[in-house]
């Protein structure tokens, strides 16, 4: 049994994404729909375990705009819908988001924005608290697993009695930490319900709209009464008579709590779980009774504004701290000593007499010694470095490479170096169009078969009939790799039992009207680079799609199939010491020994055999015996 | 303890089986009935980048250390291990495995990798007590794959630090839980084998 399904009354050591998916099906979810993107993607590798036991339709759907879509119509016709993402997925979907509390929903429909401040895994680390403002939805906001569980049943009971649509916005330290929860009941899902047509609500027409959006905001001041009454905005040491309060939500709630009290500082907390509405009524109240106020969240200043512009209404002496006045950064992730050094500061300026507990530590010496990096790389045997490696040996020096999202960016580093910009799902395609036109430069974009499926083809389709030259390469290694191996539409789940069928790229592309399209096998490099060269002779756009399986999982199924793997070494007796698989090449299999020849690591080798061809001397040959364990 | 809970910070790179072993800890703590939480980074940690996990056993509100507060520092790589000494103060326990993992910046000639006895030697002015284990050396004498490297470090973490309020048997029987069968013998093999050598280090 999946340990997602452990029994009522069990407590689990969860991860924030597990606890997200135990609230949802213990909430009768019935639809769920995603596109992976970290720190989110954990909910949905779950749900693609679960789903068809508990009679939950779940779907990795081709972008989080779809995603939210399909969500919008699940919930409109009765069924729960969770819809979850990662942060910058939801400027995907925002077109439909920002529209959807005007029709609101007949279901619960609980979105998830996964946020991921200090880019962890990300392009941008934006605040999406403003997106509960922009689109007027109810938002929550935990700052543990096991409020997350709680948060997302609420969710699920606020959106059916308001009738809206609930933001859930966690941040990677939300998602991935693991703490116990305790289990509830689960529920089974629906998959079938019935949707009963109302065109002045569900159809938004100038004049249904308006009339619309006047309800919503009704609807948002019943939200509000809500969040005056929830016991996830509470006051913790309400009796303190410091005259210092802290109003703190998500995880700095967690930090607040603990640094207070290694600093010994008495200090009424308000931890706000709901943060839009925010209970203006008790937050005035909190206010009222205190000197100082020290706001403390992540990223923007969110609560700070509502505060500060509430206290104003209010007339308020009380002092507001938080980032405006440089007190906390603005960027990046909080951590314990950030929130202590913030506190004490105020504290000291407050409250010249006070006493901090904090010990001084003795300063140690040490960290003499400077330290090599460790980014993260391609993997050995990744096809990536293959094609980006054969881009690179057919493009000319005036070469501009735009890049997408994906593990594929790793190309960035030396030495293969093929990557100059990169912004968003897809950008790769509509940056290439512009660069093709703006420069004299030859331009070879790199786009992943997953991202392509998501934002790359109506770029393409710009490309083909505005006539923009370039050449395309897309990365077709059959999975969505950087997220953890999620299937996209190019997949085929026939032998999963599932009914998704898999769409061949190359169909696609020639849809899209591209005459010069070309399917290698990044690993074959003498091919690939031909490929390249006749690809950027063409007169007009040409896309070349490199298929091979991700290194990682063709790695796996041979080592599940007891199938024997080649590995490669190199021959002393004719390597020249050229380093062109070292120093141009780059295979992390590869490095220089002591006695100056390149060697391969037996246990990193996976055998692509790619070093192989770029070796000018033949000198890196397979190993008879051996492979790897 | 340097606050209300024992605070452990787990590092090395991204393949070395770091989350298994702070997952691990984090199941025994429950497992032995107490209060727990654990921080990873999931995502790029896959590709051979530096990984940290968090764990704090006790009354924590956020897995987060902050500098100078963790109990215990457990690296299953030496500069890895050197990165995270800001977390490390007089009173920290430190356990490093003293087997090297070439950055690729090293490899491809960009960046030296620095001298392992200067390291040490730097490691050892910080924290209270300060364990190595050679992996490679302890995994060949004893028939061990090296994939089982991070359950001798857990063994030694059991053997070196008697503040941890988990058993050896509480992790064994976690151990269980949490790796598949047929790998059960050679890891709990592993376990017992860092936890001696910890001891007679």
């Amino acid at each position: 049994m999946d340990r997602i399904l452990a029994s009522e009354g069990d407590k689990l050591l969860a991860l924030g994404n597990e606890a997200i998916v135990r609230g949802a099906i213990e909430s009768g979810l019935d639809v769920a729909s995603t596109y992976p993107g970290t720190p989110s993607s954990e909910i949905g590798d779950i749900l693609y375990r679960i789903s068809e036991e508990l009679g939950i339709y779940f779907e990795y759907s081709v972008n989080e705009k779809v995603a939210l879509e399909l969500g919008i119509a699940a919930s409109i016709s009765g069924l729960n819908a969770l819809t979850f993402m990662k942060h910058v997925g939801l400027n995907v979907a925002a077109d439909a988001f920002s529209s959807l509390a005007y029709v609101g929903v007949r279901g619960g429909h609980v979105i998830i924005s996964a946020d991921d401040p200090g880019c962890h895994s990300s392009q941008n680390e934006q605040d999406n608290r403003w997106y509960s403002k922009l689109a007027n939805i109810p938002m929550l906001e935990p700052s543990s697993p096991q409020e997350a569980k709680d948060m997302v049943k609420m969710g699920f009971e606020t959106s059916r009695k308001l009738e809206l649509p609930v933001l859930l916005r966690t941040t990677t330290r939300v998602n991935h930490t693991r703490a116990p929860i305790t289990l509830g009941k689960i529920k089974r899902g629906r998959k079938k319900s019935k949707f009963e047509s109302k065109p002045e609500r569900f159809m938004l027409v100038p004049a249904f709209a308006l009339i619309n959006h006047k309800w919503l905001l009704e609807r948002m001041k019943k939200a509000e009464e809500i969040s005056e009454k929830t016991k996830v905005n509470f006051i913790e040491n309400e009796e303190s008579e410091s005259k210092i309060g802290i109003i703190t939500s998500g995880v700095s709630y967690g930090y607040c709590v603990d640094v207070l009290r290694k600093l010994k500082v008495d200090a009424g907390i308000m931890k706000l779980g709901m943060t839009n509405p925010i209970p203006r009524k008790k937050c005035s109240d909190f206010l009222k009774n205190l000197k100082t106020v020290i706001i403390l969240e992540e990223l923007d200043p969110f609560l700070e504004q509502e505060i500060k512009s509430l206290a104003g209404e209010m007339n308020l002496k009380v002092k507001i701290y938080g980032k405006t006045g440089g007190y906390f950064p603005a960027y990046g992730e909080f951590d314990p000593d950030c929130v202590k050094q913030g506190l004490v500061k105020i504290l000291k300026e407050n409250f010249p007499k006070l006493k901090l507990m904090h010990n001084t530590k003795k300063e140690v010496k040490f960290n003499s010694i400077s330290l090599p990096s460790r980014p993260p790389v391609l993997c050995p045997g990744c096809p990536h470095r293959a094609t980006a490696y054969a881009a690179k040996e057919a493009a000319s020096e005036n070469t501009i490479f735009p890049m997408d999202i994906g593990c594929y960016t790793l190309v960035l580093q030396k030495p293969l170096g093929t990557a100059d910009c990169v912004l968003c799902m897809g950008s790769s395609v509509g940056t290439a169009c512009g660069f093709a036109k703006a420069t004299d430069s030859d331009v070879i974009a790199f786009i992943g078969d997953s991202t392509f499926f998501h934002a790359g083809i109506p770029g393409l389709i710009n490309a083909v009939h505005e006539g923009h030259k370039f050449v395309l390469s897309i990365l077709d290694n059959g999975t969505t790799a950087m997220t953890g191996f999620q299937p996209h539409p190019g997949v085929d789940m026939g032998d999963e039992g599932r009914n998704a069928k898999g769409i061949d790229i190359y169909d696609v592309v020639k849809g899209c009207g591209v005459e010069h399209a070309k399917v290698v096998d990044p690993l074959d490099l003498k091919k690939t680079i031909d490929a390249f060269k006749e690809a950027l002779n063409h007169p007009t756009i040409s896309v070349i799609i490199a298929r091979r399986p991700c290194a990682l999982v063709e790695f796996r199924v041979k080592r599940r199939m007891g199938e024997k793997i080649e590995i490669y070494d190199v021959d002393q007796e004719t390597c020249i010491k050229c380093y062109t698989c070292t120093s141009k090449f780059g295979c992390p299999a590869s490095s220089v020994g002591k006695d100056e020849y390149p060697r391969i690591s037996p246990i990193l080798c996976v055998g692509c055999g790619v070093c192989a061809q770029v070796c000018p001397t033949g000198s890196i040959k397979p190993i008879k015996t051996g492979g790897s364990p | 303890m340097t606050d209300d809970c024992l605070n452990i910070v787990v590092v090395g790179v991204g393949g070395q089986g770091i989350i298994l072993v702070s997952r691990i800890v984090g199941e025994a703590s429950l497992n032995s009935n107490l209060n727990v939480m654990v921080s990873e980074i999931h995502g790029m940690a896959q590709r051979g980048g530096k990984v940290i996990s968090t764990i704090r056993i006790g009354d924590a509100h956020s897995p987060m250390i902050g500098s100078g507060e963790a109990d215990i520092i457990l690296g299953l790589e030496p500069i890895e291990t050197y990165r995270y000494l800001g977390f490390a103060s007089e009173k920290t326990t430190i356990i490093t495995s003293t087997n090297q993992v070439f950055p690729f910046t090293v490899t491809a000639g960009k960046e030296e990798y620095p001298d392992l006895n200067e390291l040490f030697a730097d490691i050892k002015k910080v924290g209270k007590k300060f364990v190595k284990l050679d992996i490679e050396k302890i995994t060949k004498k004893n028939g061990l794959p090296v994939i089982v490297g991070n359950m001798i470090m857990l063994g030694a973490l059991s053997g070196a630090c008697p503040e941890v309020p988990i058993s050896p048997e509480k992790f064994k029987e976690t151990i269980k839980q949490n790796v598949p069968l047929r790998f059960a013998e050679v890891n709990l093999k592993a376990f017992d084998i860092g936890f001696k050598e910890a001891n007679t280090n």
